[in-house]
């Protein structure tokens, strides 16, 4: 703020100038009018002033002057007209006076007579008003005493009052003190009884202790016997020959009954179907003939084979023609507990068998349309997967949940054999053409090929992926695997021969039974017909609704591969033409969940279909 | 510094006696006495003359009263330039007192800007101020004062308080101590003699070589026909607040002293008169 002209003492030229011409100019401007402008403002409110008051007063003279003037003028009149006025003048104004006066008297007496009757108006509401507060008077004591009444019940209530009080906090102690010896009850009871707990348990564990030292006894006991059961040698040389000599002629037996059997069925269709193509007819003709032919082979084979051939095969019989789609429900039964997984049927159509999660398999007569329970095989150490019939119908093969196939002889109840080696569920088994032999496919990823006799696994096929389902050729397996691949096997070449992609899971396979077609069904809801001369996908079978229920759906050929057959999500049963490709059908009955698997008899004339729940139905 | 500070006090107390007299045209009742009044030189004509307006209210007819102007000598006075320098500009020479007419008919539109409120005076007196210190300090210190600062600016001003409006207006005029002065010094210098209203230019206190500028230095820069040549005959007054402060004043001691309460300084050129 300091001014740059200050240091200076002696005040700078240029300052000391502007504080004279201000003080300059206020001399000239300001100390001049300084009074005179306050006194001039004084002046002029006193002249407004002055101005205002002599407004006012001029009208007033104005008022006054005439009144002045006009009273000594009229006094003077006055006195004038009474000395001129005669007596008579004077009688009247005093008649005038008179009556003025009796006027003003009666209108008086009126007043008064009015006054009166107004007090005696008064006087009557006044009374009115006395008794009333009598009244009123009379009704306040009355209620007062009411009140004093209640005041006197108030007081009673309320020494009620205290003495209820007085009894409740003293129940209330009780209580209390009743809760406290509660508790403590309840606290000795909770302590005994986690004492009997204690013991309890503690008996428990000894009884548990005691069992497993005696379970361990046993077993070493039995591992000491079996022990030296391996000791001791047995010989077993002669007994596999007569085994097949007697199987073999088993067969023979059955095959030269299924000879008569096909031609007369054969007859029988081509009276009720007499449309059928001529290249079909002589195709199965041709069939026919070589079935004759082999069965001829066969015997001379047998008649040169001394030492037993390395390879005895079950002959295929073709024991249907024209297999005739289901259109009806003929039985439905609680087959097991829980869910059915498998269901085949026995060669000679008459046995049924299912599998169901409840780790039992069923065997069933199918007699007259209906399912008649024949026997239970029992041992089974999971849940079935899969089961399927030796071509004599004397076995049973079945898969089971618990790393293992297991094998049983119709009309043994427990398990004849048990095939172990798998490391994780075991999902398809079946036999091969081949006597003695069968395949197993598992979710551990690999195929294995098991010699029944000796009860070996006989090859390992390790693969990439699960597999789901697998069939077998007369010298092909094919295998149907979870990266949507079906993979093709031959039992003298190690390794795989051919792999087909479809979309999606494989969840099924199944074989025609001239060995040339290959039906798949996979998770895309689709089933394929694999031609296997040629190796492609000839035909693809979708239907709408046609959903496919789980990983082990199981679709199946008609006997004669006209028809395809398999259950959906929603409990309905679709059918295919094979020949037309078309959707034949869709069946709905009494499934309620999904259909795991279907069976088409080899006869042709019945379906099994099996579901998620408990139910198998028979179709005609 | 005591002078510095009654500097300050004069220039805030400077008075003009103005005699308000009637336009002869308008229609009174009775006749309209003249009326006195000491203006203050800092304050703006509308802001004082309440007085002056009831004065001639009262002896017109209700109907006729419309916004009231006032006029010297045929020129209506902006009631947004303050009183001192419309003096100084238009009536310096004249005899005292002041003789202004009242006019409450015909507004001149265009020479006029109009008065509603005292609103509309504090409004521009502010804006004065917040130019005048963005000149001076880019706006910095004024816009760190807070709205009661603002207001009491301008209630020290409405009231004539003196200590009320310098102690806040005391910080308009700091400057950082290691400048010499503010940024830019805010002035407007009025001619009669031309059209344009005023000259406002940048014009820094301090020369590039670190010497002062005086106010000599800004009438050669900005208005040079104003200065006199130093042999000639001087032919022009430059006034502030009715003085003429030497030509060697620093300007920068001018602005923190002689501006008027909006800051600026005003400063009116007029010609030399003829006695």
């Amino acid at each position: 703020m300091a001014g740059p002209g200050a240091p200076g003492v002696p005040v700078a030229r240029w300052k000391r100038h502007i504080v004279r011409q201000l003080r300059q100019r206020d001399r000239t401007q300001k100390a001049l009018f300084l009074e005179l402008v306050p006194a001039y403002n004084h002046l002029l409110e006193k002249a407004e002033l002055l101005a205002r008051i002599s407004e006012k007063l001029q009208p007033e003279p104005n008022d006054v002057t005439p009144a002045t003037l006009q009273g000594p003028w009229e006094e003077e009149s006055g006195p004038d007209s009474d000395q001129v006025l005669s007596p008579t003048t004077l009688r009247v104004k005093w008649q005038e006076e008179e009556e003025r006066v009796r006027r003003d008297c009666g209108e008086m007496a009126y007043q008064a007579v009015e006054q009166s009757a107004a007090l005696g108006a008064l006087e009557s509401t006044l009374e009115e008003q006395q008794s009333r507060l009598a009244a009123l008077g009379g009704r306040v004591a009355e209620l007062q005493e009411a009140r004093a009444q209640q005041t006197r019940q108030v007081d009673a209530q309320r020494a009620l009052n205290v003495a209820q009080r007085a009894a409740y906090e003293a129940l209330r102690a009780r209580a209390r003190l009743l809760e406290a010896a509660l508790r403590g009850l309840e606290e000795e009871a909770r302590d005994l009884l986690e004492r009997l707990v204690q013991r309890k348990a503690c008996a428990a564990a000894e009884r548990n202790l005691r069992l497993e030292r005696q379970e361990k006894a046993k077993q070493e006991r039995m591992s000491l016997e079996l022990k030296k059961a391996a000791k001791r040698t047995v010989s077993i040389s002669e007994s596999p020959n007569t085994i097949a000599d007697g199987i073999r002629e088993e067969t023979e037996a059955l095959a030269l009954t299924a000879e008569p059997l096909s031609l007369k069925s054969e007859a029988g269709e081509k009276w009720k179907r007499p449309f059928r193509s001529a290249s079909a007819t002589s195709l199965t003709l041709s069939r026919c003939v070589d079935v004759v032919k082999e069965l001829l082979d066969f015997k001379k084979r047998r008649g040169h084979s001394i030492g037993g051939a390395p390879e005895l095969r079950y002959q295929s019989i073709p024991v249907c023609v024209a297999a005739q789609p289901p259109s009806q429900v003929q039985d439905v039964l609680d087959a097991h507990l829980s869910e059915v997984n498998a269901v085949c049927f026995g060669p000679n159509s008459s046995l049924l068998a299912t599998g169901g999660a409840d780790r039992l398999i069923h065997l069933w007569n199918v007699v007259g349309g209906r399912l008649e329970a024949n026997q239970t095989l029992e041992g089974a150490a999971g849940s079935i997967t899969s089961v399927d019939f030796d071509p004599s119908g004397s076995q049973v093969l079945a898969a089971t949940y618990n790393q293992a196939a297991q094998l049983w002889k119709v009309g043994e109840v427990q398990s004849k054999e048990t095939l172990s080696g798998h490391t994780d569920k075991v999902t398809a088994a079946k036999f091969k053409l081949t006597r003695h032999q069968a395949v197993t496919g598992s979710r551990d990823r690999t195929v294995k090929e098991w010699d029944l006799g000796r009860a070996y696994c006989s090859r390992t096929i390790n693969v990439l992926s699960y597999c789901n389902d697998v069939v077998c050729g007369d010298h092909v397996i094919i295998s149907g695997h979870n990266d949507q691949k079906i993979r093709f096997w031959d039992s003298r070449v190690p390794c795989c021969t051919q792999v087909i992609p479809v979309q999606g899971r494989v969840t099924s396979l199944n074989l025609s039974h001239d060995q040339l077609h290959l039906l798949s069904c996979s998770r895309d809801d689709t089933l394929k017909v694999i031609d296997l001369r040629v190796s492609n996908i000839r035909q693809v079978f979708r239907a709408d609704g046609f959903r496919c229920g789980s990983d082990w759906t199981k679709a199946v050929f008609s006997p004669d591969r006209s028809y395809a057959l398999a259950g959906s999500w929603d409990g309905a049963l679709y059918i295919w033409n094979v020949d037309t490709g078309k959707l034949e059908g869709s069946l709905r009955g009494p499934h309620c969940t999904a259909v795991n698997a279907v069976a088409w008899c080899p006869s042709g004339s019945h379906v099994v279909s099996a579901e998620q729940a408990r139910k198998a139905v028979l179709w005609h | 510094m005591t002078d510095d500070k009654d500097v300050l006090r004069d220039v805030w107390f400077g008075r003009i006696p103005t005699c308000f007299t009637l336009y002869q045209d308008e229609i009174t009742e009775r006749e309209a006495e003249p009326y006195y009044l000491l203006l203050p030189r800092v304050s703006y004509l509308t802001l004082v003359t309440d007085k002056v307006k009831k004065h001639f209210q009262k002896v017109m007819r209700q109907e006729d009263i419309s916004e009231i102007w006032f006029e010297y000598e045929g020129t209506p006075l902006k009631w947004h330039y303050p009183i001192g320098l419309l003096f100084d500009l238009l009536a310096s020479s004249s005899a005292l007192p002041w003789n202004i007419t009242v006019h409450f008919k015909s507004f001149p539109e265009k020479d006029l800007l109009h008065c509603p409120s005292k609103d509309a005076i504090e409004a521009h007196f502010m804006s004065c101020v917040k130019e005048a210190d963005a000149l001076k300090h880019k706006s910095q210190v004024i816009n760190e004062m807070q709205k009661k600062d603002h207001k009491q600016l301008w209630m020290g001003l409405q009231n004539d308080r003196f200590d009320q409006f310098w102690a806040i207006n005391r910080k308009l005029m700091e400057y950082p101590a290691e400048e010499n002065g503010f940024r830019y010094i805010p002035f407007r210098i009025y001619q009669t003699t031309t059209e344009r209203p005023f000259i406002q230019k940048l014009f820094r206190p301090v020369a590039a070589d670190g010497q002062l500028h005086t106010l000599g230095d800004l009438l050669k820069e900005v208005c040079p026909s104003a200065v006199a040549p130093e042999d000639g005959e001087k032919k022009n007054q430059v006034m502030i607040h009715g003085i003429e402060p030497m030509l060697e004043t620093p300007l920068q001691w001018l602005s923190e002293h002689l501006s008027y309460p909006d800051n600026f300084l005003h400063i009116s050129i007029i010609p030399q008169p003829a006695d």
